[in-house]
């Protein structure tokens, strides 16, 4: 019996050094992607920033919605007619992680967190997909996009959350050849590398990008910053050459997540933004005040920095409605506050019972719009403004999915 | 010299060691019990886990024979439908993907795997989620009150003779979080003897390990066994990477990267065996380094799992009294360091430098005694401390919760089992009452918790009553019933959150669950083979489901409505004498349904549960003796089919029929040596086509997946080879 197995044990330190070998050949490191082989910063432009058009942010006289959807397993795109309160669900497909935008007619979905495209709808061809562009960069395997933002040539300029760099796109393109450059900010950066783009705004051929100024850790480490980039030139401007770096204008909130066009300033250069409070943003004066301080946000229940979701101005610019959460995030409530003292100062709530994850606040016209992924309730909601408070017209309006972001569109 | 056949004739074969009755009368004909002829030296199957029958006096005779796995005839006994599988044998090979692929060969067990060797994957039975599973080494539980389910790819099967599975009525010193089913890993006895086993295969797959038992001793009262195992995988296997987008047109093949693990295990088993009194020590270290890849769209190169632990487990039994008698002590005693490492923030919210220590210790007093006529009352209290102190390495600026605390978690259980039976045996009615209380702490100081939460101390207490029937209608034919009420309490996590991001509530309820099966199974022995299996329905009605809920920058979790399952499970196997030909068949039809109230999933199929989900191997072999050498060739084939899979909760994500096919051949020769070379995957099935009902959608081509996003390997082979050596003493005792 021994000799059978004999010769096999013989053999065995032959495939015990193969099974070594396949160790120490596994324990290598994989294949890193490529690392960030890049020029030197380029050295900003002194300002001040010289805007050739008012900044572009909404359209004129929306008529609907375009609202991304999502259970966060797969996505889509839905319609709302926003006289008839008609929802048109399902008309093209979309991700779990996809914020929508309008710009000279098309649709446009902006994939974020580990997809990374930008996805162009042609509603003149039932919303179908006239381009798809990936949105890749060298030094990172998921960039993040962010926001995008056009200038007069119909040029996309596309904020990247892990990326010191504006992704230029071309949507009306040819297939596979929608990405024109970049544009490189690394000027801006902070200590990690990485100023960490949010909201961008087009005023004519300046853009105009929000630093958030986080760490790694995605702790926040600095101001949220306004940063003015020329895209003629390609260059950040500097707003205060006696500091170090290439500054903007410097939020005094935290987390400045969305921005609004002042609707009582028609020149178009007066941004309201929103953060523990909201700020309004002076881009000719480069002056920052608040129009609803952060202590009043303090008062209503509201002061921390992730509880405000998203947010909309009154016609006149004397009102804003807000959508945040509870402190213990149990549920969204609706508010409304004057802005610059007007009454109501502290924020009052006027719906309750929602839950949502990203941009779902618009106006048309004097109704508010609200899309909430609440369980129980998903959809849209309709407020009358007119009413004070404003009183619910509608809702839940069914999106299919449950409405995850959504804008106002022609 | 020529060795006598391993497997006596059936019907005729001699029975030296009958399953020992733990009634007074006979449950059934000897003709039930499958004989398996084991043969010399140290080459003999495993020894079975001592809790399941009383010690046998162990004499060197030439030939030993054994009566069928004790755990299967226990299986038979019980009122709930148990599933054994035998991981170790003289012919068996070890599983390449440890206990999940083990777990496939169950009915109504259903594993979700992220993808590759060693990567995460969740147990799920009768359609249930995988914190509703109780998973048990030993009957220690394994699974951590932080995250509160067992990821089978940390799970090492190594030293583990076989899985039981149950399903239906769940006795009670499995706990009360048994809604799915209670998975119960039983290590094997040390055997006699040297193994030294190894393997390579595709995309680096490879395996080493030796152990050696001895026995101690004149009559070898005393088994030690020690013994280690690498095994390792780059898991860089190629697949299609859809880019996460609608879009086709950024489509291409891909390589996995960042899926690679190395495990080492090391292992101590010691049994005395001392009169009425059974003790048992197993000792269980692992080291184990794993890549977290990530979606196949967005793959992380740097992210890492690693992981360091220790479990102890001790068991010291006595018999007591009349035959089936016993008192028992059980104790667990696991550590544990992690390190969840992300330097790049590929995987979470930004970079992440994650350690934790835990401490996990279980005692359970059990007692078995005779009451009356045909009657046993099992008695089981059991305690459970754990305690988990987290260190975040990753410095937050801003004054943002660093993640750091400390939590812990108490938990006391006691539970009546009353066993009746009567006529003459047929009948078996488990009467069965659990209570168990559960004191979640956590500390962490004041301004350094999650949003807004004060971490407030939690107390939640349930019972969990159970009723089991079983009727023997004929010798080979039985009827099973049960129904019964379970619970899941909710985790740490989901109590009090982590680093902030995930932001707890201490008013959640626990997740209660009504489970009723019934069916027949059937168990029969003759001259022409065997054959075994059962048909049998099952509903669960669970209620306060907890789920995560996406709330603006973060998430929190909340009880909804809850699910419900039904279904229908069947498996048949069938035997030829001498095992030459083995057909195993097993069918579920699963109809899990979302009762959340949630007008956009209610009523939809639950997401990650097949409707259909079909399982068949079949094996052919036969032995020779060319030169007085014993040579047994096998060959198998298995299919694993799935069908109307939903892996969304609104139902238009839904899967296309997957079915992957497997070959395997390999050769036994001597009893000592055993070669084999399995082809998973055998048609290389890496592309699935899914259509999602939107308007302009067409079908689209996405990786094969369990998860969306997470793309399964292709075809892989995988070869093994497995030498048993015999000790000195041993071979002299061969000697005639």
């Amino acid at each position: 019996m021994s000799s059978t197995i004999t010769p096999i044990v013989h053999r065995a330190p032959r495939i015990a050094g193969l099974l070594a070998a396949a160790v120490l050949f596994a324990c290598l490191p994989p294949d890193a992607p490529g690392s960030c082989e890049t020029p030197p910063p380029v050295t900003p432009l002194a300002g001040p920033v010289v805007m050739d058009g008012p900044c572009a942010l909404g359209v004129e006289s929306p008529t609907r919605l375009l609202v991304t959807t999502t259970d966060f397993a797969t996505g889509a795109v839905s319609i709302v007619d926003a006289t008839t309160f008609e929802v048109t669900p399902d008309v093209a497909l979309g991700s779990t992680d996809a914020v929508p935008a309008w710009h000279d007619g098309r649709g446009l979905l902006l994939h974020r967190y580990q997809i990374d495209a930008l996805q162009v709808l042609d509603p003149t061809r039932g919303w179908a997909t006239a381009a798809d562009i990936p949105i890749t960069a060298t030094c990172s395997a998921a960039p993040n996009p962010q926001s995008i933002a056009f200038d007069p040539d119909g040029l996309g300029y596309v904020t990247q959350l892990d990326v010191p760099e504006l992704a230029v796109l071309d949507p009306w393109a040819a297939p596979g050849e929608g990405r024109v450059g970049t544009i490189d900010l690394r000027a801006v950066s902070d200590d990690d590398g990485n100023p960490d783009f949010g909201a961008a705004v087009a005023c004519g051929s300046v853009i105009w990008v929000v630093a958030q100024r986080l760490d790694a850790a995605f702790a926040r480490v600095g101001p949220d910053e306004l940063i003015a980039v020329d895209t003629a030139a390609g260059v950040a401007f500097d707003l205060d050459p006696e500091r170090d770096g290439a500054q903007g204008l410097r939020s005094d909130g935290t987390w400045l997540r969305q921005l609004r066009r002042d609707p009582a300033d028609t020149t178009g250069h007066t941004l309201l933004g929103l953060s523990t409070g909201i700020e309004r943003f002076d881009l000719d004066e480069a002056r920052v005040v608040w129009a609803v301080a952060p202590e009043r946000f303090a008062d209503a229940g509201i002061g921390e920095p992730l509880q405000a979701q998203s947010f909309a101005i009154s016609s006149d610019g004397t009102v804003a409605y807000i959508a945040a959460y509870d402190a213990d995030f149990a549920q969204v409530r609706l508010y409304s506050v004057g802005l610059d003292g007007a009454a109501p100062q502290i924020p009052i709530a006027f719906a309750d019972g929602f839950d949502s994850v990203e941009r779902t606040v618009e106006r048309i016209g004097d109704r508010l719009w609200y899309g909430s992924t609440r369980r129980s309730a998903p959809g849209l909601w309709v407020f009358d403004l007119g009413a004070d408070p404003p009183t619910p017209l509608a809702g839940p309006l069914s999106t299919g999915l449950a409405p995850y972001s959504l804008v106002a569109i022609p | 010299m020529p060795l006598p056949p391993r497997h006596p004739p059936r019907g005729g074969g001699a029975f030296l060691e009958p399953v020992r009755r733990e009634s007074s009368r006979p449950l059934f004909a000897p003709t039930t019990h499958v004989a398996l002829a084991a043969t010399f030296g140290l080459a003999a199957p495993p020894h079975s886990d001592p809790s399941d029958t009383e010690a046998q006096p162990r004499t060197p005779y030439r030939t030993v024979v054994r009566s069928k796995p004790p755990s299967a005839a226990a299986a038979k006994r019980s009122p709930g439908f148990v599933t054994v599988i035998e991981l170790e044998g003289p012919s068996r090979s070890a599983p390449r993907d440890g206990l999940a692929e083990a777990l496939a060969a169950a009915p109504a067990v259903h594993v979700r795997s992220l993808g590759g060797l060693g990567q995460f994957g969740a147990v799920s039975i009768r359609g249930s989620s995988p914190q509703q599973v109780g998973m048990f080494l030993d009957g220690v539980p394994l699974g951590g009150s932080m995250a509160g389910l067992v990821d089978t790819g940390e799970v090492p099967i190594d030293g583990i003779s076989r899985v039981e599975i149950h399903r239906g009525y769940v006795p009670v010193a499995y706990g009360a979080s048994a809604i799915g089913g209670a998975v119960d890993l039983v290590s094997a006895r040390p055997t006699e003897g040297i193994r030294i086993e190894g393997g390579l295969g595709s995309w680096w797959t490879r395996r080493l390990g030796a152990r050696i038992g001895v026995g101690l001793g004149r009559r070898r009262p005393v088994h030690l066994g020690v013994g280690a195992t690498y095994a390792g995988s780059m898991g860089n296997f190629r697949y299609y990477d859809d880019g996460g987008t609608p879009s086709s047109a950024d489509d291409r093949t891909a390589r996995r990267v960042g899926n690679a693990y190395d495990r080492v295990v090391a292992q101590l088993r010691l049994d005395v065996d001392r009169g009425r009194w059974r003790v048992g020590v197993h000792e269980i270290a692992m080291v184990r380094r794993a890549g977290v890849p990530g979606p196949g769209s967005a793959q992380a190169v740097a992210a890492r799992n690693d992981q360091v632990s220790s479990r102890t487990i001790v068991r010291v039994r006595r018999a007591l009294g009349r035959p089936g008698g016993r008192i028992e002590w059980l104790t667990g005693v696991g550590v544990e360091g992690r390190r969840f490492v992300d330097p790049r923030g590929e995987i979470g919210v930004g970079v992440d430098d994650q350690r934790s220590t835990s401490i996990d210790v279980y005692a359970s007093p059990r007692l078995r005694t005779a009451l009356w006529r045909d009657a046993y009352l099992g008695m089981q209290a059991d305690l459970r401390a754990e305690w988990i102190a987290v260190d975040q390495r990753v410095v937050r600026a801003g004054g943002v919760p660093d993640g750091d605390a400390t939590r812990r978690r108490i938990a006391v259980g006691a539970g009546v089992e009353l066993e009746q039976f009567g006529w003459r045996d047929r009948l078996h009615l488990v009467p069965a009452v659990r209570i168990d209380a559960i004191d979640s702490g956590f500390a962490v100081p004041r301004g350094r918790g999650e949003q807004d939460d004060e971490g407030v101390d939690a107390r939640t207490w349930a019972a969990s009553p159970r009723l089991g029937a079983r009727a023997a209608v004929l010798p080979w034919l039985a009827l099973r019933g049960s129904v019964g009420r379970y619970f899941r309490a909710p985790t740490l996590v989901e109590l009090f959150g982590d680093r902030g991001f995930f932001v707890g509530n201490e008013g959640l309820v626990p997740e209660r669950g009504l489970v009723a099966d019934g069916g027949v199974s059937l168990d029969a022995t003759g001259e022409l083979g065997s054959i075994s299996g059962h048909l049998a329905g099952f509903w669960v009605r669970s209620r306060d489901l907890i789920q995560w809920i996406s709330a603006g920058s973060i998430a929190r979790p909340e009880n909804i409505d809850g699910a419900r399952v039904r279904g229908l499970e069947t498996a048949l196997a069938v035997r030829s004498p001498a095992e030459r030909l083995e057909l195993a068949v097993h069918y579920t039809l699963l109809d899990a349904r979302d009762r959340s109230g949630d007008p956009g999933r209610d009523g939809n199929a639950l997401p990650g549960r097949p409707r259909h989900d079909l399982f068949v191997r079949g094996s052919w072999g036969w032995e020779f003796h060319p030169r007085g050498t014993s040579v047994e060739p096998r060959m198998a084939y298995t299919v694993e089919l799935v069908a109307r899979t939903f892996l969304d909760p609104s139902g238009r994500y839904v899967l296309p029929p997957r079915a992957l096919q497997t070959i395997g051949v390999q050769m036994n020769v001597a009893r000592r040596v055993l070669v084999a070379i399995d082809i998973r995957n055998l048609l290389d099935v890496r592309t699935t086509t899914v259509e999602i009902p939107v308007a302009d959608a067409r079908p689209a081509p996405v990786a094969i997946a369990d998860f969306i996003g997470y793309p399964l390997p292709g075809r892989s082979v995988w070869a093994s080879v497995r030498v048993d050596f015999a000790l000195a003493r041993q071979r002299s005792e061969e000697r005639p």
